[in-house]
């Protein structure tokens, strides 16, 4: 495995506070890894400056051995694709054509004759081919989020930024997106997700970067990051971790306080 | 890119559409040609077109009134009228705002603006030239300002208020120019503010087709890339699209129609909202399909409402853009309706 990401001593500032100080990440080629980490802790802005909308006010972010910023749009756009946190509603296009955009960076760049075979597979693995001809703005939320997913999918770019791809979702969805990034990643694609669900973020990731305050509190195997004392003073409440009956992973579950702090 | 699952159904009502609309324009022209004061048949269109061409060697009395009026006006309506609608379309998209029209925007007023500045510099021998000159330079001006003022303000009724206002205001001076110059090279007051095709030539129109020629190449460039932003800006950035740029060149696009089209027929008002409003329940939001067919419903809408304009109480002419006013604000009205019911 090789370095795919690296972001070295990132400060970003949004307004007049640090948004994130000096944070430092690496992400390797088919690498699945995880941004935990309490609201207004730095998730979406970590993943946003990743995908080059932000810039830092110090610190380097290299992708595939280049620089970030040396990219320029078109050629990032074949190389990371971004899902962020609320999927477009107000769109009059159809759920297919709105995937078919995700082929738009490659129209150029080389003749894609597969462009409707790629459609048509990520319209399938998001669980959205049955409604191919419906208006987006017509969509559920949670439809329109693998409407979201599957426009990634279909952009098939070496680096994907998923902000709260699940958020949404059913249980059953959920699983189903989690278990279509790791096929994902087996085939090279690196992932770096945002999750809320410790959960989820515990089953489905390679490693966990948990952020609090702007700043890495722990990066590490789920096992290594999901621990009680940690959780509960990043989050200000108490938990148990304890071992996934059927998984191999840490299972971690809010319990009452009873240490008596705030 | 093909989308050939989603769009099955929309490909037949596209066609379908397309079609009804080009027989639509053949037979708004054919009958603008033939109506009016002077009796003309299909056959002295026929034979003036032959003698223009060459092919016919003697002259007839009606190849005069043909050649002269009635053909270049009914085609400076067609131009202006598909050009309006393209605009208001192109507009709706970049802007991502249904209400936006290049005269409610201000961008027609502000391009007539410049049309008549465009005519006192240029002077009396190329007032043609100088009006679309100065039109599209203005329009694309206006065009590229409304931009920022939508970005700053954000909020889209606020957005059209200000558009309103820089229009009357584009009006006001446009009034005091026409008032203080009082020279004949210059249009009346009346036909920049209610639209006219009166004073249509043949070399008007020769110094409108090439700017035509560059609003429609340009806004045929940029249609796939509005369809990304139309998506969200930040959504088309992450696909690669410069939104900045392709917002640019679309207002440029924008700005070189309205300047063309208000240099042809003054203000005339209500084609660029209700037309895309009017088609794009039946061909989806596609903006390469929704700009080229809004510019052959409004080609066809205008010629249609300028024969009305000079034949419905001939000898006396209604100024061309109180029609589309009068007609277009109450289907502007109910084509809201309807688009707001389908959206629920």
């Amino acid at each position: 495995m090789t370095a795919h990401v690296v972001v070295q001593n990132l400060t970003v500032v949004l307004g007049a506070s640090a948004a994130l100080t000096d944070v430092s990440l690496t992400a390797e080629t088919g690498e699945v890894v995880g941004i935990v980490g309490p609201n207004g802790a730095g998730k979406t802005t970590l993943l946003r400056t990743i995908a080059g909308d932000v810039v830092p006010r110090q610190g380097d972010i290299q992708l595939g051995g280049l620089l970030l910023r040396d990219y320029s749009l078109a050629e990032l756009a074949r190389r990371r694709a971004y899902l962020g946190p609320v999927a477009p509603t107000q769109s009059r296009f159809a759920v297919y054509d709105v995937v078919a955009m995700g082929r738009h960076p490659h129209a150029v760049a080389e003749a894609a004759d597969d462009d409707d075979e790629v459609v048509a597979a990520a319209l399938a693995d998001t669980d959205v081919a049955h409604l191919s001809a419906r208006p987006v703005r017509t969509l559920s939320t949670g439809e329109r989020q693998r409407v979201g997913l599957a426009r990634v999918l279909a952009q098939q770019t070496p680096l994907v930024l998923l902000d709260e791809p699940t958020s949404s979702l059913d249980l059953g969805h959920q699983e189903l997106v989690m278990r279509r990034i790791r096929t994902s990643a087996a085939a090279g694609t690196t992932v770096i997700v945002v999750l809320h669900d410790l959960n989820l973020a515990a089953a489905h990731t390679d490693r966990l970067v948990l952020l609090d305050g702007g700043r890495v509190r722990a990066d590490g195997s789920p096992f290594e990051v999901l621990q009680a004392d940690t959780l509960t003073s990043a989050y200000r409440q108490a938990v148990v971790v304890m071992r996934h009956p059927h998984r191999d992973c840490p299972l971690v579950l809010p319990v009452e306080d009873h240490s008596g702090a705030p | 890119m093909t989308a050939q699952l989603a769009t099955d159904h929309r490909t037949s009502r596209r066609g379908a559409t397309a079609f009804g609309l080009s027989i639509g324009l053949i037979a708004a022209v054919l009958g603008g040609v033939l109506a009016g004061a002077a009796d003309v048949g299909l056959g002295d269109v026929a034979h003036v077109i032959g003698f223009k061409l060459g092919l016919v060697g003697d002259e007839r009395l009606a190849d005069g009134v043909l050649w002269a009026v009635r053909i270049p006006r009914v085609l400076a309506a067609a131009l202006a009228g598909g050009l309006l609608a393209a605009c208001g379309a192109a507009l709706q998209g970049v802007l991502r705002n249904d209400m936006a029209d290049p005269q409610l925007v201000g961008i027609l007023p502000v391009a007539g603006l410049g049309g008549v500045v465009g005519i006192a510099l240029g002077g009396a021998g190329s007032t043609e030239v100088g009006v679309m000159v100065g039109g599209a330079i203005a329009g694309s001006v206006a065009a590229l300002l409304i931009r920022r003022v939508a970005m700053r303000i954000g909020d889209p009724s606020q957005f059209v208020l200000v558009g309103l206002v820089l229009g009357l205001t584009a009006l006001a001076w446009l009034g005091a120019v026409v008032a203080a110059w009082d020279s004949p090279l210059l249009p009346t007051f009346s036909f920049w503010v209610f639209g006219g095709l009166s004073g249509a030539t043949w070399s008007l129109l020769g110094a409108a087709l090439p700017l035509a020629v560059a609003a429609g190449g340009v806004l045929a460039a940029v249609a796939r890339r509005l369809d990304l932003v139309a998506l969200g800006e930040r959504e088309a950035r992450h696909l690669g699209v410069d939104v900045g740029r392709v917002s640019s060149l679309t207002l440029v696009g924008c700005g070189l129609a309205a300047g063309a089209a208000v240099g042809l027929a003054g203000i005339v008002g209500f084609v660029g909202l209700v037309v895309p409003l009017s088609l794009r329940n039946a061909i989806g939001p596609s903006h390469g399909w929704l700009i080229s067919l809004s510019a052959l419903g409004g080609a066809a809408a205008v010629v249609v409402l300028d024969t009305v304009a000079r034949t419905i109480v001939a000898p006396v002419e209604i100024p061309v853009g109180l029609l589309t006013a009068g007609l277009g604000g109450p289907v502007f009205v109910w084509a809201l309706l309807r688009s707001h019911r389908w959206a629920q």
